[in-house]
């Protein structure tokens, strides 16, 4: 074997090829990381696109048609929007952030920090694109079957038929696409400053560099937390009519999202406390949550937002229901569709974290199999820590929940503790745990056993 | 760019008092202290040493993936602290091949382009035939359209390697080339890289914990606490074992 060579010829070619091939090769490999990714975005776009078509229903109707499909889509179409582009925002940044080892290996050999980011810009457009070109026909259906709840509730009278045109389209597609690329570029930024040597440190894969939370994830989740709690207020000084939940339901999203936003502080904050715990379980559960905060965050963020915004939204709507003669009901399939988004995202978005989390630990469960746990304190360690993420995910959401029902109850009802909303806050958390626990515990039933037949 | 051709050996790589200080306040380490040393051009270095002696930063510094703290680093001559980001990229395109123990290859791209791609990604395509002729010497010819996964671990090294000298760089850095693979692949590759040396005149350091592994090269450097303690010129085996032994020694 010798490799006694003449010179290498090559001819000049663009570098761009290179990356659209790697770009496609990458998306081939992870389909399902795609798919979950591609699925936030469908779900995101079918909602700002079936509240677009109202709006343009109501921009070419009149009278007293056109203030509602004007003003319903209006009022629904902000939430939605922080919703879905915090959202989508995350999820692309999370599929980002999954490849940390590969892109610094890129960067070690050949890639300089543009080429990664417009790799990344790369990969991403081309899941977004068709998902929320995808998401337009969901969107369309979903705005026809609110349109005919509004005629059959007879709140919209001389509207028979969706008018769903560019504006539509622009909306809804744009919308999602636009946040799917500015969360591209603001991973792909951050995707190009990956350390080279992060590909070649033992330990790389269970990332603990980087902070926990930026400078600007401060300032904006607290920003947008302190907008919520005022809107929230606001809603006290509004008088008891229909656009009480105007105020209510963004008071309670942007919490929510707020709080999701900085979310890795409580992480840090929840495991301090844990580590100093008797049990061993739950100090060694309070250590992960501490030393992985930045992870654990993006785990909390999707799950503060499905108890918050859900638990929240949800409340609202039975009030109203409960409530005789208003304009309750048709926003009410809104409503319950827009919870409905929500639970899909937060499903998609923690299941993924935590799937991609738990097999990047395979190395740590086997080495604590090694040093002398069993598989029942293994299991046990992940449990707790899906346990004290849920909690943290409710204590987070409970607040956010607070800020929409509390006010809304007190001027609609009259009453501060509404009676619907402790059993759903109580159902959501519930489901905020299965997720935890299924997205978790099972995947590291597999890392053991993998580690037990090696 | 022959042996032959090269009478006067040549700096490939200078470091001059390089520190590095890894963390900082009460965390601080120095995993480098005050090392200078030069690996001249067409000689192939072993870099030996405790766990922890600090050979991989060593690597690092000197190939400019990580900044050391203070010193000069130069390679080929061209200072790499003058260079920002993209710089430092070219510059490794164009003049640094790197070998790693593991993780060395990405694993959505087929052998030949794992191989082809630094060339690529700075706007060369290299021809068809010569990098199968290149694979073929390598003996992985066969291999060229399969996926790393689907390669054994000495394969996979040889096509790192391959990578690595594609675009004919100044120096190759290896870290435990051969840290993976069993006794029959590991001399494989180090047959490889000492062919590389004398037979293309290329520079290769290497980082390793074996002794054997180390024989293969020119000359070993030891290090210790992040410090030169040693060197040792046309190592045997049992030579390189013996320094080793005393500097476990002389650490405890
Ligand atoms: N990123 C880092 N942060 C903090 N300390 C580090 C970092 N990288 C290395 N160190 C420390 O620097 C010292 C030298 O590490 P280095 O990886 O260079 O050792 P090494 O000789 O390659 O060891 P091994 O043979 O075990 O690979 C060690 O004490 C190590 O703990
Ligand atoms: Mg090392």
């Amino acid at each position: 074997m010798t490799t006694s060579t003449t010179a290498i010829r090559t001819r000049n070619t663009r570098p761009t090829n290179a990356l659209l091939l790697m770009a496609l090769r990458s998306l081939r490999a992870r389909p399902a990381t795609q798919l979950a990714a591609g699925l936030v975005l469908l779900i995101g776009s079918a909602l700002l696109t079936a509240l677009a078509a109202l709006l343009e229903t109501g921009l070419a109707a009149s009278g007293k048609d056109r203030t509602l499909l004007i003003r319903l889509p209006a009022i629904l179409g902000g939430w939605s929007l922080l919703i879905v582009t915090f959202g989508v925002v995350s999820t692309v940044s999370l599929v980002v952030r999954q490849r940390e080892r590969e892109t610094a290996l890129l960067r070690t050999i050949a890639a300089s920090p543009r080429q990664v980011q417009i790799l990344t810009l790369v990969e991403v457009i081309a899941t977004a694109l068709p998902a929320a070109l995808a998401g337009l026909v969901p969107g369309v259906l979903l705005g026809r079957l609110l349109l005919s709840r509004l005629s059959a509730a007879h709140a919209v009278k001389s509207v028979s038929a969706l008018d769903d045109g560019w504006l539509t389209v622009t909306v809804g597609a744009g919308v999602a696409l636009t946040a799917a690329v500015a969360g591209a570029m603001l991973a792909g930024r951050r995707a190009g400053q990956v350390p080279p040597v992060a590909a070649l440190s033992a330990s790389a894969g269970v990332d603990t560099a980087g902070k926990a939370l930026t400078r600007a994830k401060v300032v904006t989740g607290g920003v947008i937390t302190l907008l919520g709690l005022g809107t929230g207020m606001s809603t006290l000084a509004q008088e008891n009519g229909p656009l009480l939940s105007s105020t209510a339901g963004p008071a309670g999203v942007a919490v929510a999202v707020g709080l999701a936003l900085l979310a890795p502080a409580a992480a840090t904050a929840g495991g301090g406390g844990l580590a100093r715990s008797r049990s061993v379980v739950m100090r060694l559960a309070g250590r992960t949550l501490k030393t992985r905060a930045r992870q654990q965050g993006s785990l909390i963020a999707p799950l503060t937002l499905l108890i918050g915004v859900g638990s929240g939204t949800l409340a609202m709507q039975r009030i109203e229901d409960s409530q005789p003669a208003t304009d309750g009901p048709h926003l009410a399939t809104v409503n319950y569709l827009i919870v409905l988004a929500i639970v899909g995202f937060a499903v998609v978005a923690a299941s993924n974290t935590l799937v991609a989390a738990t097999r990047a630990r395979g190395h740590d469960f086997k080495l604590l199999v090694l040093t002398g746990a069993t598989r029942r304190q293994i299991l046990a360690v992940v449990g707790t820590e899906a346990l004290i993420t849920t909690v943290i995910a409710a204590i987070l959401g409970g607040v956010a929940t607070a800020v929409t029902v509390l006010p809304f109850s007190v001027v609609r009802t009259g009453t501060l503790i509404p009676a619907q909303a402790g059993p759903l806050f109580v159902l959501l958390v519930a489901v905020a745990l299965a997720i935890t626990i299924l997205a978790s515990v099972p995947t590291a039933v597999r890392q053991i056993r993998a580690t037990a037949t090696q | 760019m022959s042996a032959r051709t090269v009478p006067v050996r040549q700096a490939a790589v200078e470091l001059l008092s390089v520190s590095k200080i890894h963390g900082r306040d009460a965390g601080a380490i120095r995993a480098l202290d005050d090392v200078s040393l030069t690996f001249d051009s067409g000689t192939f270095t072993a870099v030996m040493g405790p766990s922890g002696s600090g050979k991989s930063t060593l690597l690092h510094c000197a190939a400019g993936l990580d900044k050391p703290t203070s010193g000069t680093v130069r390679i080929d001559g061209e200072d790499l602290s003058r260079y920002d980001e993209a710089g430092l990229t070219r510059l490794r395109r164009d003049r640094i091949g790197f070998v790693f123990q593991t993780f060395n290859l990405l694993q959505t791209l087929t052998v030949r382009q794992n191989v082809t791609l630094p060339l690529e990604l700075a706007g060369r395509r290299p021809r068809r035939s010569d990098v199968d002729a290149l694979l073929a010497r390598l003996g992985i010819e066969e291999r060229a359209d399969h996926l790393p996964g689907e390669l054994s671990g000495g394969q996979q090294q040889r096509v790192a390697f391959a990578r690595a000298v594609l675009a004919e760089p100044a120096v190759i850095f290896a870290d435990e080339p051969t840290g993976a693979l069993d006794t029959n692949a590991a001399r494989d590759v180090l047959h490889l890289l000492r062919s590389a040396v004398k037979e293309n005149g290329r520079t290769i350091v290497m980082v390793t914990h074996d002794p054997n592994a180390a024989s293969y090269a020119d000359s070993v450097i030891f290090l210790a606490d992040g410090r030169i303690v040693d060197t040792l010129a046309r190592p045997s085996a049992e030579a390189v074992a013996a320094h080793m032994t005393r500097l476990g020694e002389g650490v405890r």
